[in-house]
């Protein structure tokens, strides 16, 4: 059977309400739950790579890295390029060309 | 125990001062939480959840509200993520067998009724929680926070972080959603 209540008297049936109550020994267990949290291998390793130190760190590896490889790029260039430079002795390549140098042959 | 000493006792850790927190505010929470999530199992569950996440994330609290407001904070906002958690599982059921979830079946609840309701209003009051699921999320929270756990609109509009005639604005359209609701369920019953 249908009840017959008008919406106003729905709408107003909590007052007088109760608060309620968590079964007993809430505490115990929310103690449970945060140790077994806190020992948690996959929350740790989260907490652990999330932290400000460690980011600033990897952020200052990378800059580190992309640094000393930048640099040692510029050495192998230079490396290249002396010797480059001591073959066109040996073989006497090294004269400037005379069209280079807007001369008469 | 002073508030401003149980907070400092809490960001150092010490265990007797969760302790203190858990027994003085468990009430709160889940009488909040169970307005929400209308399921007690489900309530003891997400009110486990917010008492560690405060224990995890009191170096957060700056203290620019009391300390139960933020409380309240924490356990709004945890309640509406489970539900919404809930209903994204259940609107995506259908992949769970194939991404191998845990095939729980996603019953639906029978008519909840609250435990701190009058005897003579049990009827008229689980047709009302039934109701309350349909309101908008802001409406939800001042209703809830208002009318089950009884804060003045002052708390509710601190709550929120925002104005009083903001609060009292959706009080207002939350009980004209609710009534309109309920006529529609009517309809919906014939």
């Amino acid at each position: 059977m249908k009840p017959n209540f008008t919406s106003e008297e729905i709408v107003n049936s909590l007052e007088g309400i109760e608060r309620a109550q968590p079964t007993p020994f809430l505490y115990t267990r929310v103690h449970a739950r945060l140790l077994k949290h806190q020992h948690s291998p996959e929350i740790n390793f989260f907490k652990f790579v999330t932290r400000p130190a460690f980011v600033l760190g990897m952020v200052l590896l990378i800059v580190f890295m992309n640094g000393y490889f930048m640099m040692n790029r510029t050495n192998l260039f230079d490396t290249q390029e002396e010797v480059g430079q001591s073959l066109a002795v040996e073989y006497g390549q090294n004269t400037p060309n005379p069209y280079d140098l807007n001369e008469a042959p | 125990m002073t508030e401003q000493e149980l907070i400092y006792r809490l960001k150092a850790g010490d265990e007797i001062a969760f302790k203190h927190l858990v027994e003085s505010r468990q009430s709160l929470v889940f009488n909040t939480v169970l307005g929400f999530l209308q399921s007690t199992e489900d309530a003891e569950d997400v009110t486990q959840d917010i008492f560690v996440k405060i224990f995890e994330s009191i170096q957060q609290f700056k203290g620019e509200s009391a300390l139960s407001t933020w409380v309240y904070r924490v356990a709004v906002t945890s309640a509406l993520e489970f539900i919404r958690r809930k209903k994204r599982k259940k609107r995506f059921g259908f992949l769970s067998p194939i991404l191998g979830e845990n095939n729980e079946p996603t019953l639906e609840l029978p008519d909840f009724n609250h435990p701190g309701v009058t005897l003579d209003n049990k009827e008229k009051a689980s047709i009302l929680f039934k109701a309350i699921k349909e309101l908008p999320e802001n409406q939800q929270i001042a209703f809830v926070l208002n009318k089950v756990e009884g804060l003045s609109y002052q708390e509710v509009a601190d709550i929120m972080k925002s104005s009083l005639s903001a609060v009292e604005s959706l009080l207002h359209r939350a009980k004209t959603n609710l009534k309109e609701n309920l006529k529609n369920m009517n309809n919906f019953d014939q």
